[in-house]
């Protein structure tokens, strides 16, 4: 009895680090994306992708239905989704051919993809969307996860863009509007540009609050940093504006047709009464920016 | 409105919790409180374990029967184990010295899992200097097995409640149901109690059969350490088992913002 | 004499207080407090011109793998340069840098062989910034793998005129080689994935790492380049930009693998050498801190803590002498009260320069809970450090007394990842 217990109070030391021995040795480093880039088109683009690598390789259930793997066993209708009563087919994955239109208030499980133009109808809900040309929304569409367009996306009004938005051409905005991270060239709220700045600043801006409200439309060669506000009016930048607090944008026009920027702060506030037009990215918290 | 997953499941860098402050706030209150119930009655607790040593102890020598003492403790009545530890020979301290001087030596050079070897050195320091002292000045040792018995349960007592303390800090920011977190606390504390009774017991027979040589190590290393050991031990395999089915649960996580 | 013992062990009670607060502010912080934004998420066709510092010295097992993945990332080709330092090699090091370079002619490659003067990875990156014509350098050792972004995420940092230097996420490649390498993951997941991006959302002192990391050229060269004699240039760095007005930014988004030593002979002297060069570190800069009018009272505070990370180790082994010596002069019963926390905050806190609890945070944030059960030989590892670190320590003090300081002892490479 008194070794058994002088045994067991001896292995006390040894128990844990035996056990762990045993029990903790296997686990694998963490991966680390040795090809990732930074990419505003990634859904879009991965999205394609994967529709064209599981093409050949699915089964066909009927002329328009097929089942394939993409990242999990998925139904994928081909064909044109016009005027579809989207209750039939709703948690599928559609890749519809041509110029379609999605009837006011449907609502769609799974992605999209359109080879044309896409009009989506009022209050409609889906999970993301691309198209290989322009994305027309109606006014209360809401984007769960991310919209693509080869081509422009204009925006009707109080629409919510989940994580990610990008358009090769433009990304019209209007008032109401709620995103996340909008790519585009440009990204504004309409074509009217800011006429040609008559004073022009050529120098880098930092400090807690930035704000700028230009009587006459002032250039900024440089980038915007604040910790905590960046407010501007009348202002056209050539740089970035950073903000780790709240961003707030009328009468902005950032970048050219020939160098993008990106405007990214907490909160991102875009006038919708006025010429806001930026030429690159636009990053916010989730649904944290806003067009008002 | 949807049963689809709302959100993008986030790269590491960009992930959170998802908890608001007041879930935070209301599961602190609730840990905190099971710990301060704990804490006004670990006295009881301690008892129990006191009295359950001594019935061991009562079985290993069962001609000599150890007596029970009690003492207070801030306002805790903390109960131990009143015994007699034997005095080493000075030809023991002598070997013991060489021993564990070696011991010092080899172990640091040991070139496997050197934290471990490293802390082994450590125990045999501590052995040296003990051997050393009770070859040198063995009537000027302070403790009495009495004494230490009373000092040693009081650090368990105190160790106990730091243990739950530092369990509660550990777990409380995670993205899993308080009744999760109070398990783990329970569980952790019945695992201290079992240790508690086998530490005591032991440290008990080794001094009254291999002598107060030995108190020091008991102290510096069977005493808290091993708590702290099975507490990490514990606390690792929790969070292996209730957090690795949640973490693909886009619910307990959001993008930073 | 007992109540100097005394008064020395509440002293270390109330340090080390201080710390396990400081880092169970941060693991909250990290998992539930507000995310600074990333300046990495900038995306711009403007990017400033960089140059890609890599000093080797006998690095043929990594040398091409490395400069494998910097002709691979996204950076404007016009923009980019990679400066390689070959620093006294004797193995084949400059033969494969020299045939890398004809290999790749559409990339700007400098090549500097240096066979005289001191050995060392400050003088080299001294000589390589001589020759260097970007205005923002990045650094790598040699026995990292950068990923295709990473150069552009780091540089993107720069764009803010106040940041001096960043530092980017560091990943060991070869954590499942041993027990070594497993620990040395967990220390790097608690010390990027948390304490990091902590100190960055608290505005306080993220530090520039020296490798996986950028700076402003001109910035550097003006403040005097690199100290020669200073064995961790890169926290040298980080205090230099701090005390001028300058931030240092943290990108924990800006992810590179590297390799961890598999060995523990070499992992000591690793740890030798930071703990020499950290506390030659802070017997220059804690007055220059405190006195500095750039910097607020938390980042005070918070580089003073930064400062003593490698000093810590020190008083709490003299707190275990303390706690033995107090034991045998009967006074247990003080020990008693206090020693739990002594040794609990110690293991704690400083078992291996991430506490427990945030090493888990950071492997739960990271999506592997199960690295958790490792933790208790993370324990053990703190009297591994701690034994280094005061061999480091000893090398620091007869440094700042003699004036003389011990050679860079390079890592060695294993190039079997």
């Amino acid at each position: 009895m008194k070794e058994v217990i002088l045994l067991l109070g001896v292995s006390l030391l040894f128990i844990p680090i035996f056990l762990t021995l045993i029990l903790g040795f296997r686990n694998n480093s963490l991966s680390i994306d040795m090809e990732y880039v930074k990419d505003p088109f990634y859904f879009g683009n991965s999205f394609r992708k994967k529709i064209s690598d599981v093409i050949f390789s699915s089964t066909i259930i009927n002329k328009n239905l097929v089942k394939a793997k993409l990242s999990r066993e998925e139904l994928i209708v081909f064909g044109k989704i016009n005027f579809i009563n989207s209750v039939v087919y709703r948690n599928c994955v559609y890749v519809s051919f041509g110029e379609n239109h999605i009837r006011k208030g449907t609502y769609f499980e799974k992605e999209i993809l359109s080879t044309g133009n896409l009009y989506i109808g009022e209050d409609s809900v889906l999970r993301a969307v691309a198209s290989n040309a322009d994305i027309f929304l109606g006014k209360g569409v809401h984007i769960v996860r991310w919209i693509d367009a080869q081509g422009s996306i204009q925006l009707g009004e109080d629409c919510i863009l989940g994580i990610s938005s990008a358009s090769k051409k433009e990304i019209k905005l209007a008032k109401g509007v709620r995103f996340t991270r909008l790519f585009g060239f440009p990204v504004c709220t309409n074509k009217n540009r800011i006429k040609n700045p008559s004073r022009e600043i050529r120098e880098n801006r930092y400090g807690k609050e930035v704000v700028i409200h230009a009587d006459e439309s002032l250039l900024i060669v440089g980038d915007i940093f604040a910790d905590e506000k960046i407010e501007l009016k009348n202002v056209k930048v050539i740089g970035n504006i950073f903000c780790h607090g709240d961003v707030y944008l009328e009468n902005v026009e950032v970048g050219d047709e020939n160098s993008y920027f990106s405007v990214i702060g907490n909160k991102v506030f875009i006038s919708g009464n006025s010429n806001v037009s930026i030429f690159g990215y636009i990053q916010a918290g989730y649904l944290k920016g806003f067009v008002v | 409105m949807m049963d689809q997953k709302r959100l993008i499941y986030p790269h590491r860098s960009y992930k959170k919790v998802n908890a608001n402050k007041y879930v935070i706030l209301k599961e602190i209150l609730v840990l905190f409180f099971f710990w301060l119930v704990f804490t006004v009655f670990v006295d009881v607790f301690v008892k129990g374990l006191i009295q359950i040593s001594q019935e061991v102890l009562d079985k290993v020598y069962s001609l000599e029967k150890s007596s029970i003492a009690h003492h207070k403790l801030l306002f805790w009545d903390v109960y131990y184990i009143v015994d007699f530890g034997k005095y080493p020979s000075s030809e023991v301290s002598l070997i013991l010295i060489f021993l564990s001087f070696l011991g010092m030596i080899i172990f640091l050079k040991f070139p496997f899992i050197r934290g471990v070897s490293i802390f082994f050195s450590f125990v045999c320091f501590i052995l040296f200097v003990s051997s050393l002292y009770f070859f040198f000045l063995p009537e000027k040792f302070p403790y009495s097995l009495a004494s230490f018995s009373k000092i040693y349960v009081d650090t368990l007592l105190l160790s106990w409640i730091n243990t739950g303390l530092l369990a509660i800090l550990s777990v409380v920011f995670f993205p899993i149901k308080t009744v999760l977190k109070l398990s783990f606390l329970i569980a952790m504390y019945i695992v201290l109690f079992v240790i508690g009774v086998v530490k005591y017991v032991f440290v008990i027979i080794t001094i009254k059969e291999y002598s107060h040589l030995f108190t020091p190590l008991m102290f510096f290393v069977f005493g808290p350490v091993i708590d702290f050991l099975f507490f990490l031990f514990l606390y690792g395999m929790f969070v292996n088992k209730v957090l690795n089915p949640t973490r693909k649960d886009i619910d307990n996580w959001r993008w930073v913002d | 004499m007992i109540l100097a013992l005394k008064f020395y062990m509440f002293f270390c009670i109330v340090l080390f207080g201080i710390y396990i607060v400081r880092h169970f502010v941060f693991t909250g912080n990290r998992l539930l407090g507000k995310q600074k934004i990333s300046y990495g998420d900038i995306l711009t066709s403007e990017l400033p011109t960089v140059s890609v510092l890599v000093p080797m010295h006998n690095e043929e097992k990594v040398a091409e793998k490395l400069l494998n993945r910097l002709v691979k990332v996204n950076y404007p080709k016009d923009k980019y340069e990679i400066v390689v330092i070959n620093d006294h090699s004797t193995d084949k090091t400059g033969e494969i840098i020299e045939t890398f370079k004809k290999e790749n002619p559409e990339i700007s490659i400098k090549v500097m062989h240096r066979t005289t003067g001191n050995r060392g990875k400050p003088v080299a990156l001294n000589d390589g910034l001589k020759i260097a014509s970007g205005e923002i350098v990045v650094v790598f050792d040699a026995d990292y793998l950068p990923s295709k972004d990473l150069i552009r995420n780091l540089v993107v940092n720069f764009k803010n005129p106040k940041v001096g230097a960043v530092m980017g996420r560091v990943i060991p490649v070869n954590s499942g080689k041993n027990i070594l390498t497993k620990l040395l993951e967990l220390e790097r997941i608690g010390g990027y994935q948390v304490d990091q991006q902590a100190r960055y959302n608290l505005h306080l002192i993220p530090q520039y790492g020296g490798t996986v990391g950028g700076f402003r050229k001109n910035l550097v060269v003006k403040t005097g380049g690199f100290k020669e004699n200073i064995l961790a240039e890169d926290t040298e760095l980080t205090f230099r930009l701090y005390v001028n007005g300058y931030e240092v930014v943290y990108s924990n988004r800006a992810e590179c693998y590297e390799e961890s030593p598999e060995d523990w002979s070499v992992r000591g002297r690793q740890i030798r050498r930071w703990s020499t060069g950290h506390n030659q570190v802070m017997f220059s800069y804690i007055f220059k801190l405190l006195t500095s009018k750039h910097l607020s009272f938390f980042q005070k505070v918070d580089g003073i803590l930064l400062l003593m990370v490698y000093l810590v180790p020190v008083f709490l082994f003299l707190g275990i002498l303390d706690a033995v010596a107090l034991f045998f002069l009967g006074e247990a019963n003080i020990l008693t009260y206090s020693y739990f926390w002594v040794i609990s905050m110690m293991i704690g806190t400083f078992g291996n320069f991430a506490p427990f609890y945030q090493v888990v945070a950071g492997a739960i944030l990271d999506d592997s809970p199960a690295k958790a059960k490792l933790l208790p030989l993370l324990f053990f590892n703190f009297f591994f450090n701690t034994f280094y670190i005061l061999l480091g320590f000893k090398d620091a003090l007869i440094g700042l007394v003699k004036k003389h300081y011990p050679i860079w002892d390079k890592t060695q490479r294993y190039g079997d990842t």
